[in-house]
């Protein structure tokens, strides 16, 4: 990740509708999360597919003030939550937690770099692969069950398989963050509200 | 809302989410979860299946058939055989469904859905645009012309979310099958056993010693024998007291290898693959009536 002049710390701690234009999240969110769920099973590689809606998180944490980057970092868990057969908050927690990672973060990366995307986007996704993985072993998907007298193993989810997709994700981070970062006048991010760290 | 009630909040819900990922039963927690998949169509459909042209043209899916010309033919001749016959067999049944069709119209068992996308996280599932008022039903069974899709894990009224049969949760009793000879889908003379889901597009057995697939213990055709009684290239087929009748010989997918277990090396781990990729299946039709 690369490191950035520290930028000068504000006094205000109040969040605001004017944070970040929320009709634009809301059109991110849904168009990731469309994204993901229409793309995801022709764009897979071994069995992994890259994470849209981890990159929008990213693009939302690094550049919004702490407060609206949080909840929308929570909120876009939650969405994708909804259209997955995972466990109901799995998402919504990983995202919470690498949101609040990139938030802190935010004062001393150059959001524009494309290694800062690569390594943000690998951070986040081995932030959530974990998340998962300690899923799997303590709710296995397919429990352990004995069967015609035979007791045959949980099925787990597999870790390679999370490895290969944030790998993929992080290789695209440049490409689809590089191109929000362009367009990231239509969220109106209000930079001078943002905290000196994000807790 | 103040710096500190955010932090509350945020912490507040941080927490729920986590209690509802790993503390809460997923049962429970699914009751309360609202069906939105319907809402993404409009984007997620269009997106689908413009990459499912550009996946069809830059990579088609490769065959696993390494078969001689010649087998092939024969096997051709086979299932022409086999075609005349339940041809025949399907004009009597066509005379006798049209007698039955008087009756009702319970002959319609199942209505065909457009799927709206994959799996939002890493599970193997589809989104449906089928919802509640169209009759789909939790834990209905999903089909596509070549077998058994999935089962419905959650309708509401935006869409339904299907669980496939290759999703690690999924377990289903299969027998195998195998074209013989006269053209005829003949039993392999394998025990029934329990299927489930890799969660990687295949499906595991995993529950047979070397003995019950008719091998040596190093895993090879006994001598005197061209081949196990098992094969690679064997069909799986639906056959679970559980479900419902018109299920039973649904097929499962095909025998795509035989390989030892590795923790428990008398046991075999028998991999089936699905005939088609099924999240990239873009209609398949619900069993809205058993």
């Amino acid at each position: 990740m690369l490191i950035g002049p520290p930028l000068i710390n504000q006094q205000s701690s109040i969040s605001n509708a004017d944070d970040m234009r929320w009709l634009s999240y809301i059109l991110l969110a849904y168009v990731a999360v469309a994204l993901q769920i229409g793309l995801s099973p022709f764009v897979e590689y071994r069995g992994a597919a890259p994470n849209l809606v981890l990159l929008a998180v990213i693009f939302i944490a690094v550049n919004a003030p702490r407060d609206p980057a949080l909840l929308g970092g929570f909120i876009l868990g939650l969405l994708q939550d909804l259209v997955s057969h995972q466990q109901p908050g799995l998402f919504a927690l990983s995202y919470g937690m690498v949101a609040w990672f990139v938030v802190s973060t935010q004062q001393v990366v150059y959001r524009e770099h494309p290694l800062t995307h690569f390594s943000l986007a690998l951070a986040g996704g081995l932030m959530t692969a974990l998340v998962l993985v300690l899923h799997g072993y303590v709710h296995p998907a397919s429990p352990r069950v004995q069967h015609n007298g035979h007791i045959l193993p949980a099925i787990r989810v597999s870790p390679t398989v999370l490895l290969i997709g944030v790998l993929y994700t992080a290789v695209l981070a440049p490409l689809v963050l590089g191109a929000l970062q362009r367009m990231k006048g239509i969220f109106g991010f209000q930079p001078g509200r943002r905290k000196g760290r994000a807790w | 809302m103040s710096y500190l009630r955010f932090q509350h909040v945020f912490v507040g819900l941080m927490g729920v989410s986590a209690l509802s990922a790993f503390v809460i039963p997923s049962g429970y927690s699914r009751r309360f979860e609202p069906s939105v998949q319907g809402l993404f169509a409009p984007v997620s459909r269009p997106a689908g299946s413009l990459a499912s042209i550009i996946s069809s043209r830059v990579a088609p899916p490769a065959s696993d058939d390494r078969r001689a010309a010649q087998d092939i033919r024969a096997e051709n001749q086979r299932l022409r055989a086999e075609l005349t016959r339940v041809q025949t067999q399907l004009d009597e049944m066509r005379r006798v469904h049209q007698e039955l069709s008087k009756l009702g119209d319970a002959r319609n068992l199942c209505q065909l859905f457009k799927v709206i996308g994959g799996d939002g996280g890493t599970r193997e599932s589809i989104a449906l645009a089928a919802s509640t008022f169209d009759g789909v039903k939790d834990d209905q069974y999903v089909l596509y012309p070549y077998g058994l899709v999935g089962q419905v894990q959650r309708a509401g009224a935006g869409g339904s979310q299907v669980r496939l049969i290759t999703d690690q949760s999924f377990r289903v009793q299969v027998a195998f099958r195998r074209l013989n000879g006269a053209g005829q889908m003949a039993e392999v003379g394998v025990p029934v056993c329990l299927a489930q889901g890799s969660g990687s597009g295949s499906m595991f057995v995993r529950e047979m010693n070397y003995l019950q697939i008719g091998l040596t213990p190093d895993f090879k055709a006994p001598p005197g024998r061209e081949s196990a009684a098992l094969q690679v290239g064997d069909i799986a087929v639906v056959s679970d007291r559980d479900c419902p009748m018109s299920i039973q010989g649904e097929q499962i997918g095909t025998v795509l290898a035989i390989n030892r277990r590795t923790d428990q090396r008398m046991f075999a781990e028998i991999v089936l693959k699905p005939n088609q990729p099924l999240k990239k299946l873009r209609e398949v039709m619900v069993m809205t009536k058993e």
